[in-house]
């Protein structure tokens, strides 16, 4: 079973395992973000207004955090190293800091993804006291979602192999 | 779909159009009020999110360590 050691290394395998496949974390950060970004830009009007209550330039990076943050790597907490996950069930202060620095790899780079779109679409045409919220606001956002999306993983963790493996071999219906 | 961001936006949305004058965008102050009240309700979705994953942790550890361990053997 591996440990999970004090939290600035945690973050450090975390980044790790973030830069090495199957890059689960990117893939579906980087996949969800291409959906609302096409969603934005190609939906007609009315289709629009009803994907998104938010209207706006500076909107637009805010929302998009939600969705990067709305897949796998935020709610299948426990599934996706089932390794860490069994080390850490009887040690709770393992626990906590494996879902910190989980929440701080995929919080940052959220937060740096979207903190480039606001800088994209509000610099020059929106006041820096904005700018500096909204950067804010992208930054905070993944702190709140990813404690509450882990509740899903704890209730129903699944394995990402699992499901590709189901999808290879169907189980026979006789 | 993306609920639990846009639950956590919505206080400050709904503040940031109630103290918005009609047909005018928000002020950089009111923009600010509104950011800091979604920043607020972030740190306490945050607060509440890990007190309740301690206590599901703590109500599904059996289920938990038996379906890690079935599918860590492969």
């Amino acid at each position: 079973m591996e440990a999970v050691p004090g939290l600035r290394r945690a973050v450090v395998s975390e980044y790790r395992r973030v830069v090495r496949p199957p890059w689960e974390i990117p893939t579906a950060l980087v996949t969800n973000g291409a959906l609302m970004v096409a969603a934005w830009f190609l939906l007609p009007p009315r289709a629009h207004a009803f994907m998104f209550s938010l209207n706006g330039p500076l909107a637009f990076p805010i929302i998009l955090a939600s969705w990067m943050l709305a897949d796998t790597p935020a709610t299948n907490v426990m599934g996706s190293s089932p390794a860490v996950a069994l080390s850490v069930l009887k040690d709770q202060a393992a626990y906590w800091r494996w879902l910190a620095a989980r929440c701080i790899v995929i919080g940052s780079l959220v937060g740096v993804a979207c903190a480039a779109g606001v800088m994209y679409v509000a610099v020059g045409h929106y006041p820096w006291s904005e700018i500096v919220w909204a950067c804010a606001l992208v930054a905070f956002l993944p702190v709140g979602v990813l404690p509450v999306a882990a509740w899903l993983g704890i209730v129903f963790p699944y394995h990402p192999a699992l499901p590709a493996l189901a999808l290879a071999a169907p189980p026979s219906l006789a | 779909m993306p609920l639990i961001g846009l639950a956590i936006l919505s206080p400050g949305v709904q503040l940031a159009r109630s103290i918005k004058l009609p047909d005018q965008r928000l002020t950089p102050a009111q923009f600010g009020i509104s950011a800091a009240v979604v920043c607020a309700t972030a740190v306490v979705a945050a607060a509440i999110g890990l007190w309740v994953a301690r206590r599901l942790l703590a109500w599904r550890t059996t289920h938990l360590a038996a379906y890690l361990a079935s599918t860590d053997r492969g």
